[in-house]
């Protein structure tokens, strides 16, 4: 039997294949699209991601160190992203170099727009306003822990806006890593950054102006700098990913809707009057609707890797190297885009119903995906993005492109929805007599 | 004889949105023997292809059974349905695989593999005379091409009873032909068990050992061809041609009082038109000139004498006899048999085509 559901599969995987214009709609599309629109709008997203408003509220205490000074390492902090509070001359210390020049491109100062609070409960609500991404609080003990050196965590306190999930991003591991740098003073920042830039997250930074930034502050805490290497801020990654996961949920469309089709032609009530029970051949529509998908995502992600390549004229690698992750998001974009042809083509009644809602969902998760303009963008309107499966791909790909691996959650919910759909449209498919 | 298929109180009732219920099919009863062609014959909407769906398993029943081969279609459907072939009235194939692709993938899901599964696909495209073409694709091929991969699909895993569900509908004579001459291979060289379904008569006359007629989702009639016609009581038609002879009631009143088996017998003298001769210019110029009218004035006549037995063929000699007793010159004889579209009629007051 269950070979039953493989060669149904296969069958469909074979069919989909041997169609040209299919193939074209499905693969080379998607590529030229996204390539486009990331060449056109890369200066765009760049953009989308300076000044980011955080608020930080330091609450450190301080300690007196060993040498009898009060030391406040939350003061530190707090200039690391706010110069005045730092120098006190009202001058953003990284808009000069080492040099006292201005320095070219944006720079930490411009990534980010932090003022500075005093009441954690008051920041927290202005994030939940959606004024502020996020709200960096910086715990009374904070310079006591650093202090004690007992090698438990030094906490602080990231409070940010899901919904502006990437510049909450930034401001996290921008926070990581000055707190990393506090402890151990030496440049985690600087990596930290570097990873982000690497992959896209913001924008292009001068290398001399970030070091300064941080030179200027932790001079005391002997800091160096180093170069901060990566590519450029690519757009393909973002645009990429969530067109990829567009097209795929046009593909599961498709492919659900020639249930439909094979309804229309007698092959589908030619499969049931065999000795192979309804729930087979559903299983094996669904697993090759999944494989399809599969088979195309991979396609596309290998496909922006190179088109990547040649636009920077090196190879280059723009997924991360987390390829068991890499992996595991692709399987559950699938599924879950697969399912939700399923469960669309079982809710329509006919081949044109299950067409037009199948693009007008796309569409729809596509549009508040990401796959043609930075979610970001949205502002508060952000949270209807979590409606997307594009969003919850594309956002995993991104976070997986910065080398970051905490994409899990986005995984459980596509397998999730996935599951759950494939579910709903196996009972309503089974309720139908016409199916 | 054996039974391959047998149905039971088979019910089936459709629920319209409205929720009054609709029964397409009203406690059908029916016994398939092995190895006959058995012809389901009934107008569109009769209820052919939703009884057929429920003896296929492709519809449940909303009451009643059928088994074939001795297997229950609701209780052990796999077993059923690995015993039937299924030729649907439409093209079900899929039209971007080569010929040899679709019945590979049909096969396989009968549970044929391997080398069985080759020398079936050989077997198969032998039988349907495909061999040349068994490798393209079929969006390629002609109409009649498509239907008999069609067949062939059906054919693959050699099963005891064939279900073909009016398969000639939409196909040229000649295509016609080969389908109803396949058919009949089936049965004559295969010993398969034909299920048939058709609204042509002449199709269910020519190819059934058995017919069942169906109306309104009951079957109103089951048997052999001439069995549904006595049921009925239908008679032969004798119809004389005697050029321009005339008769007499006296005449027709014998042939009543003496013949046996008959009942009745008509005389009529039917007017003939004479053609038209000569050139266009010349039947033009009789249009404007009238002279046409005068020609069909010209008509002569011709007398049929109509005679209904009910055994027509044992009254023939009779008949001749007492025509040529009165010099009346036969021009031709025609015996028509009652056929099924008779017995519908009969059945049902309307014609099978209504």
């Amino acid at each position: 039997m269950t070979n039953k559901v493989l060669f149904i599969a296969w069958k469909d995987i074979r069919e989909t294949f041997t169609d040209r214009n299919l193939l074209l709609i499905m693969l080379v599309t998607p590529l030229v699209l996204s390539t486009i629109i990331a060449v056109a709008l890369g200066d765009v997203t760049a953009a989308s991601f300076n000044n980011i408003p955080v608020v930080v509220v330091n609450l450190d205490e301080g300690v007196d160190n060993l040498g009898g000074d009060e030391v406040n390492y939350g003061e530190i902090f707090v200039s690391t992203l706010i110069p005045d509070e730092a120098s006190g001359d009202g001058v953003p210390a990284c808009e000069s170099d080492a040099n006292g020049e201005e320095a070219d491109g944006p720079t930490l100062f411009d990534l980010t727009d932090a003022r500075l609070g005093t009441d954690p409960v008051r920041a927290r609500e202005v994030v939940d306003d959606g004024n502020f991404v996020a709200a960096i609080i910086i715990p009374a003990n904070y310079s006591e822990q650093l202090i004690a050196g007992n090698g438990d965590p030094v906490m602080i306190e990231v409070y940010a806006d899901t919904a502006r999930s990437i510049s909450a991003e930034i401001i996290r591991s921008i926070a990581v890593g000055i707190n990393n740098q506090i402890i151990t003073g030496q440049i985690a920042v600087s990596s930290t950054v570097s990873t982000l830039v690497a992959s896209g997250n913001i924008p292009d930074v001068d290398q001399s102006t970030f070091a300064c930034a941080f030179s200027a502050s932790f001079s005391t805490l002997g800091i160096t700098t180093e170069n901060v290497g990566g590519t450029s801020n690519n757009p393909l990654v973002m645009f990429g990913s969530a067109q990829a996961a567009f097209f795929a949920l046009f593909t599961a469309s498709g492919g659900a809707t020639a249930i439909l089709e094979e309804r229309r032609n007698g092959t589908l009530q030619r499969l049931l009057v065999s000795p192979t029970p309804r729930l087979m051949v559903l299983f094996g529509k669904l697993l090759g609707i999944f494989m399809t998908v599969l088979i195309q995502l991979v396609f596309l992600v290998v496909g922006f890797t190179f088109v990547n390549s040649l636009l920077e004229g090196e190879f280059s690698y723009i997924w991360g190297s987390n390829f068991a992750l890499i992996g595991l998001l692709l399987l559950a974009t699938a599924m879950s885009a697969a399912s939700i042809g399923m469960i669309l083509a079982a809710t329509a009644r006919t081949i044109d119903q299950s067409s037009v809602l199948g693009s007008v969902v796309a569409m729809f998760m596509g549009m508040f995906g990401g796959a043609f303009f930075p979610v970001d963008l949205l502002g508060p309107l952000e949270m209807i993005t979590r409606l997307s499966i594009v969003r919850w791909s594309s956002e995993a790909f991104i976070k997986l492109s910065s080398g970051q691996t905490d994409i899990l959650l986005n995984v459980a919910v596509l397998f999730l929805l996935g599951i759950a759909f494939f579910i709903a449209s196996l009972m309503i498919f089974n309720r139908r007599q016409d199916v | 004889m054996e039974t391959l298929v047998e149905a039971r109180g088979l019910v089936k009732t459709y629920h319209r949105k409205d929720g009054t219920a609709v029964e397409a099919v009203k406690s059908v009863d029916l016994d398939i023997h092995k190895g006959e062609i058995f012809s389901l014959l009934g107008p569109n909407g009769a209820g052919k292809t939703t009884t057929i769906s429920m003896i296929s398993g492709l519809v449940e029943p909303t009451s009643g059974d059928a088994t074939i081969g001795g297997y229950s279609i609701t209780k052990q459907p796999m077993q059923a349905k690995q015993l039937m072939g299924v030729v649907p009235q439409e093209i079900a194939l899929y039209p971007r695989l080569t010929a040899k692709q679709n019945l590979e993938f049909f096969g396989r899901m009968y549970g044929l593999g391997g080398a069985e599964l080759r020398n079936r696909i050989d077997e198969v495209v032998d039988f349907i005379d495909l061999k040349d073409r068994q490798n393209d694709q079929i969006e390629t091929f002609s109409g009649g091409m498509k239907r008999r991969v069609n067949i062939g699909v059906g054919l693959l895993h050699k099963p005891q009873l064939v279900y073909m569900d009016e398969p000639t509908v939409g196909i040229d004579p000649q295509n016609r032909r080969r389908v109803l001459d396949t058919v009949l291979r089936l049965r004559d060289e295969y010993g398969m068990t034909v299920l048939y379904t058709t609204h042509l008569m002449e199709e269910a006359q020519e190819l059934s050992d058995r017919v069942g007629i169906i109306d309104h989702g009951q079957i109103i009639a089951l048997g052999t061809q001439g069995e549904l016609t006595q049921q009925v009581g239908e008679e032969d038609r004798l119809v004389f041609g005697l050029g321009e002879e005339h008769m007499d009631d006296t005449l027709l009143q014998r042939i009543e009082n003496t013949v046996d088996g008959v009942t009745r017998a008509t005389f009529e003298s039917i007017a003939l038109v004479s053609p038209v001769e000569g050139s266009d210019d010349e039947i033009a110029d009789k249009h404007s000139t009238g002279t046409i009218a005068a020609v069909r004035s010209g008509q002569t006549h011709e007398g049929v004498l109509t005679v209904l037995a009910k055994r027509g063929r044992s009254a023939l000699p009779l008949i001749v006899q007492i025509l040529n007793e009165a010099s009346l010159e036969i021009m031709s004889i025609e015996v028509r048999e009652p056929d099924l579209e008779a017995v519908f009629l009969h059945l049902t007051g309307r014609a099978l085509r209504d």
